[in-house]
């Protein structure tokens, strides 16, 4: 009697056990879905300050506005200047005739309807999310990495002792390039790279320069354009938005500005 | 043709000497270590402009001003802000703006002026860009003509302003010869037409009797060679725009097609056609000489000079399909540099000599494109059923072109698209107008 009900116990429990196999078994399907890797968006330091960045737009708005405002006091530029005081005016010749004799009647006025924005380009791509470059980089942690980001922050760190964060770099790197209207479609981009040297004050006005550096290629008109693009942008765009207690980290900055990515050269 | 007080060159000196001089003085704070920041992206917008109607007695002043604008927006490079958000409404040519008021505007740049009518009854007009920004002024010029030129002047004034702003010649102040079509599709009569690049100042070269096609400018804008069929003999012309007198260009046996100017002026370049196959020749105008530089049993045509004469582009059958070939200027070195999909026709080498525009068919559309002159790096500009016949700006920043229509009482209408293949535009022509050709800078 005891034989068979320990008979029975051990069918049961074996039945039991194969139940719980067969009904487990799917449960163990969907731990393994558990295992696969969970969508996770990836987003750059630099995105994530330019996000961070984001977030005060309007009152730099304001301050923009009172910036301008508040100088009344420029009001003797109001006064006329004497003529002499302006630049000279080059006199160009008169136009050569034309070369065909226009008709008497003049043309009808017809203004092209033009679009609104002519450089929205619609099939331009966004520039994707993820930097491959500078996350191998960042990852890689050698010396010799192209990473831009991670080897600035190493550079102006050693002699003041104070390090900028990379946020705090790309802080300042995304408010620059809000700034920069490089010339568009210029030729020869690689030959636009422009290097500028300035110092701020703590807070975040310039107090010397901007200066370009390789100053040698001003007599080209390209040249000069995309450096004048620079330095409308550095002028427009202070103050900067730096941490204070890090002044000696940022007080003197050398910027490079580099078209080459964006147009293409 | 310009009278420089100071020329550019020495403008440049002094900015590098100033900023020399400045780096001395900045250059102490190399000593300590700067922090480096490499700026890679920026914003490829328009440029914001303020254009200030020029101060005048009469209208020309607002009219001046228009066209200014129309031709910078045009461009696609600048953005001119709307006059209503002017806070400084009215600024003498002689005075310093309120850089300030610009500056809430968001202006980057503004440009003030005046036109005055002389004593001796011509227009002088002069205008001042100023940086808003550096709170300087860019340039500043004077300019007198006869009052109805106010328009040229006018195409002057935003070159000026072009050249400044991006360092590129500016292509305002040019015209553009076209075919001007009408009647129905399969009676069309087609005249040589020309107008101001804008579309402006349009008048008509031939009579339309005899059909007229692929009009070229020569490099002094003076004369037009071209294909008529005067007497339905087809062959090439020169035409003297001035003048109005025609010639045909050498005594062939067969039809002549597809002429365009060497850089120099000094020849013509064309195919002519012996049986059922077509070579290229060239002619020289002053000693009538030719010379023969493609001897093949295919199709070569539509050369064209590379901008210093040294070598040729055109496109020819002789593998099979129509591909672009480049040989030099003697007809030696015949290389292929096509090779993508599709067949290549009509190519055109930019005026800076970097690239080549083409019309290319694919899948039974007509698209427009560019490639290096070694064949690398082609881009499309523009698609769609039917585009063709590129034509470059005097500064190869843009193309022109004519796009036909579908159906069957459609025509072809003329087009404009920036050389990066943004800021497609259509030019306003009174009928239907195909085959444009760009003159060079007129000054």
């Amino acid at each position: 009697m005891t034989a068979s009900r320990d008979l029975l116990a051990s069918l049961s429990l074996h039945i039991g056990l194969a139940a719980l196999v067969t009904l487990w078994t799917p449960f163990m399907h969907r731990t393994d879905l558990i295992d696969r890797s969970l969508p996770v968006e990836i987003i750059t330091i630099d995105e994530f300050t330019r996000l961070m960045e984001s977030k005060p737009t309007p009152p730099e708005e304001q301050t923009t506005v009172q910036d301008i405002a508040v100088p009344e006091v420029a009001a003797p530029e109001m006064t006329q200047a004497p003529p002499d005081a302006m630049p000279e005016l080059e006199v160009k010749p008169e136009p050569k005739p034309e070369p065909e004799e226009k008709p008497k009647t003049e043309a009808p006025l017809r203004f092209k309807v033009a679009a609104p924005n002519p450089l929205a380009r619609p099939e331009r791509k966004p520039k994707p999310l993820l930097d491959i470059g500078q996350v191998q980089a960042l990852l890689n942690k050698t010396p010799d990495t192209k990473a831009p980001q991670a080897e600035q922050s190493e550079t102006e760190s050693q002699e003041s002792g104070v390090r900028l964060t990379l946020s705090e770099v790309d802080a300042f790197r995304a408010q620059m390039q809000r700034c920069w209207s490089p010339p568009a479609g210029a030729r020869e981009a690689e030959n636009l790279v422009v290097n500028v040297r300035l110092a701020l004050t703590p807070a975040g006005t310039i107090s010397a320069g901007p200066v370009v550096v390789n100053r040698s290629q001003l007599g080209d008109p390209f040249f000069r354009a995309a450096a004048e693009s620079v330095l409308r942008a550095i002028r427009r765009c202070q103050p900067f938005k730096m941490p204070v207690e890090k002044y000696q980290a940022w007080r003197n900055i050398e910027l490079t500005f580099d078209p080459r990515k964006m147009l293409g050269g | 043709m310009t009278a420089h007080i100071f020329p550019a060159a020495s403008v440049a000196r002094l900015l590098a000497f100033s900023s020399f001089l400045f780096s001395l003085l900045v250059l102490p704070m190399s000593a300590q270590a700067a922090l480096k920041i490499d700026i890679t992206q920026g914003n490829v917008e328009p440029l914001p402009i303020a254009i200030m109607d020029f101060v005048s007695d009469d209208s020309v002043g607002a009219d001046l001003a228009k066209v200014v604008t129309a031709d910078l927006e045009r461009s696609g490079l600048f953005r001119p802000i709307d006059r209503a958000a002017f806070v400084e409404t009215e600024i003498g040519v002689n005075v310093r703006p309120r850089f300030q008021d610009w500056r809430v505007i968001n202006a980057l740049a503004l440009v003030t002026g005046r036109a005055v009518q002389q004593d001796d009854g011509r227009l002088r007009v002069e205008f001042r860009l100023w940086d808003v920004v550096a709170e300087q002024q860019m340039t500043g010029l004077q300019f007198f003509t006869t009052p109805e030129n106010w328009r040229r002047i006018s195409h002057l004034v935003a070159d000026a302003i072009y050249e400044r702003l991006t360092g590129e010649t500016g292509y305002f102040d040019t015209r553009i010869v076209y075919v001007s079509e009408s009647g129905p599709k399969n009676q069309r009569v087609k005249k040589l037409a020309i107008m101001d690049q804008d579309g402006f100042a349009q008048s008509e070269l031939t009579s339309g009797r005899a059909l007229a096609l692929t009009p070229r400018f020569s490099p002094t804008a003076q004369e037009i060679t071209y294909l008529s069929f005067y007497r339905n003999k087809p062959r090439v012309y020169l035409l003297n725009i001035e003048t109005g007198q025609q010639e045909v260009v050498g005594d062939f046996p067969g039809m002549t097609f597809a002429p365009r100017f060497s850089p120099d002026g000094q020849k013509i370049i064309m195919s002519l056609e012996s049986s059922g196959n077509s070579n290229i020749y060239t002619m020289d105008l002053r000693t009538r000489e030719t010379r023969r530089l493609t001897s093949s049993l295919a199709i070569d045509t539509a050369p064209c000079f590379s901008p210093d004469g040294s070598r040729v582009v055109f496109e020819s059958d002789r593998m099979g399909t129509q591909q672009l070939y480049v040989m030099e200027d003697d007809g030696s070195n015949v290389r292929r540099i096509s090779y993508g999909e599709g067949r290549y026709a009509t190519p055109v080498w930019s005026p800076r000599g970097d690239l080549i525009a083409f019309t290319k068919t694919l899948k039974g559309r007509f698209l427009i494109g560019v490639m290096k002159t070694d064949g690398t790096g082609e881009r499309i500009l523009t698609e769609g059923y039917h585009n063709e016949g590129p034509a470059w700006s005097p500064n190869g920043r843009v193309l022109a072109f004519f796009r036909e229509g579908k159906g069957a009482d459609q025509g072809p209408t003329l087009w404009t698209v920036d050389v990066t293949g943004y800021n497609e535009r259509p030019i306003q022509t009174p009928g239907w107008a195909s085959d444009p050709a760009w003159s060079p800078l007129i000054r």
